[in-house]
């Protein structure tokens, strides 16, 4: 291990609290990283994660030290494939095992902290909610009310009654 | 004959014993009530039910509530009756779907049924739920939705308002429409409604299930500039309406007829020749017409070519398509398959046309007996070669290898050790050293990109060996030697020492023994991954057991009758 990947970093969270990690962990989100290659002096300065709470910053870091040695993000030309697959690795699928609440608000830090690879799996989580489910199911999935009115809805299911599933 | 009073001072007595909580006798004057009244009301029902829940007799409560929804259709009571009682019992789901059928009936008071419906709907979701499409920026949304099929996503345009509209404002999830999962049809105001909301941007569409499939072709050609890939699952459209309004689509890079959509190979000139800018074309489904076809057009932009047989066509004599001077048309094609046809004597030479062709596909699904091989010639840029395993190549020998240096080649298919020999072979080298006992193509090891290679050997003249010590054959990664009496321990040994990138092997119906087992999986431990052995009598199941304790995939099945009879090795 080079001296880069045992240096420690500060982190600190929204609601002000300082968090200690080591570089190599951080620098799993890009911010992070361009922060410290623009400012220098790595771990001097402590580093500000505006938009991301002390709870969910600690989550997000547990990603990115369980992630730390993954090969870096491929190029887009693989953009196309990635998007075909729903499958998430089982340590991913149990680490999204979280509330709602909690899901999207990792979702949120991710795309804040510039994460792609923890940004395609929350998205997949939430796409792997709605899949397979009818409009009634995921109603119930996400707490959302049903505002059509009945011609309404009987309108838009005659027009899209294909897409019924069975 | 008791006198009995009025059904509704009966039930005004009921409902002072309910108010005392007096059940049981509650229950009784209702009883009696509804024994004596041809028509009882929703309230002498419902007021029923509503005892027999307090008694904790849902059953019965139920029942009551079933028949005021009955007999009453428009009166939401019954339903909120119901829906209360399935809560109590836990029911919930059951419940939510009387209150929604209570909704489609169009009750009165509707929306007090509503308001029941969503409340239980809103007590059903998980803590902490939330509407994604609330809580999320649009960008990422967006981004979740593009994990989604095409059929899925307009399904979610049912969930609420706010999906609908967020889904139909982004003409991105519109521009590639897929009906493949269509399971009712597809009415062509949908397909209106597509083309309108993608901003007249379709690229591609996969037809399935769709009325009135004429004037859809037409309009994505017409109304969508961008449109250049058509997909056809199923019929609707005879061959000469197809050619008429494919017209329109000049643009159509991607023609694909599924196996449903059957075609006479009549029509096919016609079809090829209203698409000129057509790169790539699938016809699965051809009914074989006359042997004459008459090609016409130039199609420099066709790179892939797929033609196969309807397998359900009948009189075999006429498995004929004859496209020699359609090859002739089309100097640029880099992929052609032919399958479940009969060999077309009009094709001989393929490098002359041919110049660009990479991979060859010639294999039936449907045995077609046997036919000789039909090339004299093939190019050098070939990387892939699939010819049919159910022919016997007796013609092969006749021919000679120089006309078939094939250095490019990734995977060979093909069904004699003597035609793999002969492909495989470097005309040069064996011209240098015509004695096959020398080590003669060693120099090609380091050129050599073989992958692959399948041979179903069901004869040769040269024994497997002189296949089997191509030095091009040492970086193959999945092998399949099959059928063949002269495959045994010694050639298993071989290859278990040459080849060392092995992957997959398969050696069924051969002649080997445990040994082989033992010998593969010992000499491949850092790259095997599967070994298939089907139908080798020599071989005891304790080696494919031993093999499987190894980590290595086996697939291992002998037929029922005949007995292992092989030697045994011990495995410890």
């Amino acid at each position: 291990m080079s001296s880069t990947d045992e240096q420690k970093i500060i982190l600190v969270s929204s609601d002000g609290v300082n968090i200690e990690t080591a570089r190599i962990i951080a620098e799993r989100s890009m911010l992070i990283k361009n922060m410290i290659d623009d400012l220098g002096n790595p771990g001097e300065e402590p580093i500000p994660i505006m938009n991301v709470s002390e709870a969910v910053l600690r989550k997000v870091l547990e990603w990115c030290d369980h992630h730390k040695k993954d090969a870096p993000p491929e190029k887009d030309e693989d953009a196309e494939s990635r998007k075909k697959t729903t499958d998430i690795e089982e340590w991913d699928q149990k680490f999204m095992q979280v509330d709602q609440e909690m899901l999207f608000e990792i979702i949120l830090a991710a795309n804040y902290m510039d994460i792609k690879a923890l940004l395609d799996v929350g998205c997949k989580t939430v796409a792997n909610m709605i899949k397979g489910k009818s409009p009634e199911e995921i109603r119930k999935t996400f707490n959302i009310q049903n505002d059509f009115t009945p011609e309404e809805e009987e309108q838009i299911r005659r027009e899209n009654e294909w897409a019924e599933d069975r | 004959m008791p006198h009995i009073p009025p059904t509704i001072e009966l039930l005004e007595h009921a409902q002072l014993q309910y108010r005392r909580k007096e059940y049981v006798k509650a229950i009784d004057l209702l009883d009696l009530a509804i024994k004596h009244e041809p028509s009882p009301s929703v309230k002498l029902l419902d007021t029923r039910a509503a005892v027999h829940e307090k008694l904790g007799d849902h059953k019965l409560a139920l029942k009551d509530a079933r028949t005021c929804i009955r007999m009453f259709e428009k009166d939401p009571t019954g339903y909120l009756r119901a829906g209360k009682v399935l809560q109590i019992m836990q029911k919930t789901d059951v419940a939510l779907s009387i209150y929604k059928h209570g909704i489609s009936k169009k009750v009165n008071n509707i929306e007090l049924l509503q308001k029941m419906h969503d409340k239980l709907l809103l007590s059903l979701a998980p803590d902490k739920a939330a509407d994604p499409f609330a809580q999320l920026p649009i960008e990422i949304v967006e981004m979740i939705l593009s994990y989604l099929n095409f059929r899925q996503i307009v399904y979610c345009t049912r969930v609420s308002k706010q999906w609908k509209i967020f889904i139909d404002s982004l003409p991105g999830l519109w521009m590639n429409l897929d009906f493949s999962e269509a399971k009712k049809p597809v009415r062509s105001a949908f397909l209106s409604h597509c083309i309108n909301t993608s901003r007249r941007k379709v690229i591609s569409a996969t037809l399935k299930h769709v009325k009135d499939m004429e004037k859809v072709i037409k309009a994505l050609a017409r109304s969508c500039p961008e449109f250049n890939s058509l997909r056809i699952v199923d019929g609707g459209l005879q061959g000469e309406s197809l050619m008429h309004n494919l017209q329109s689509a000049t643009k159509l890079k991607k023609l694909t007829l599924g196996v449903s959509a059957v075609i006479s190979s009549m029509t096919l000139p016609g079809l090829l020749l209203g698409c000129e800018n057509l790169e790539e074309f699938e016809c699965r489904a051809i009914i074989p017409g006359s042997l004459n076809i008459h090609w016409k057009g130039e199609f420099p932009k066709l790179r892939r070519l797929k033609l196969i047989r309807n397998f359900q066509s009948p009189n075999r004599s006429m498995h004929i398509l004859r496209i020699g001077t359609l090859l002739a048309l089309t100097p640029n094609l880099q992929s052609l398959s032919l399958n479940d046809w009969a060999t077309p004597y009009d094709i001989l030479s393929l490098k002359e046309p041919l110049k660009q062709l990479i991979e060859l596909d010639m294999t039936s699904a449907v045995s077609s007996g046997p036919v000789p091989f039909p090339f004299r010639d093939l190019p050098q840029t070939l990387r892939v070669l699939r010819l049919d395993l159910d022919r016997t190549l007796s013609s092969v020998v006749m021919l000679s290898p120089k006309d078939f240096f094939l250095p490019n080649l990734e995977e060979l298919v093909c069904c004699s050790t003597d035609m793999a020999s002969l492909l495989l072979s470097d005309p040069e080298l064996i011209a240098k050293y015509p004695d096959p006992a020398d080590n003669r193509f060693f120099k090609h090891a380091n050129i050599s990109r073989l992958h692959t290679l399948h041979v179903q050997c069901t004869g040769g003249a040269q024994p497997v060996t002189s296949l089997l010590a191509l030095a091009r054959l040492e970086r193959l990664r999945s092998l399949r030697l099959t059928h063949n009496s002269n495959i045994n321990d010694d050639v298993a040994k071989h290859i278990a020492t040459t080849m060392k990138q092995l992957q997959d092997i398969d050696l069924s119906s051969t002649m080997i023994t445990g040994a082989s087992v033992r010998a593969l999986v010992d000499g491949l431990k850092l790259t095997l991954r599967t070994l298939k052995f089907v139908n080798v009598w020599h071989c005891s199941p304790d080696a494919p057991e031993w093999a499987r304790e190894q980590g290595v995939r086996v697939q291992y099945s002998q037929n029922a009758d005949i007995k292992p009879k092989g030697r045994k090795i011990r495995f410890e």
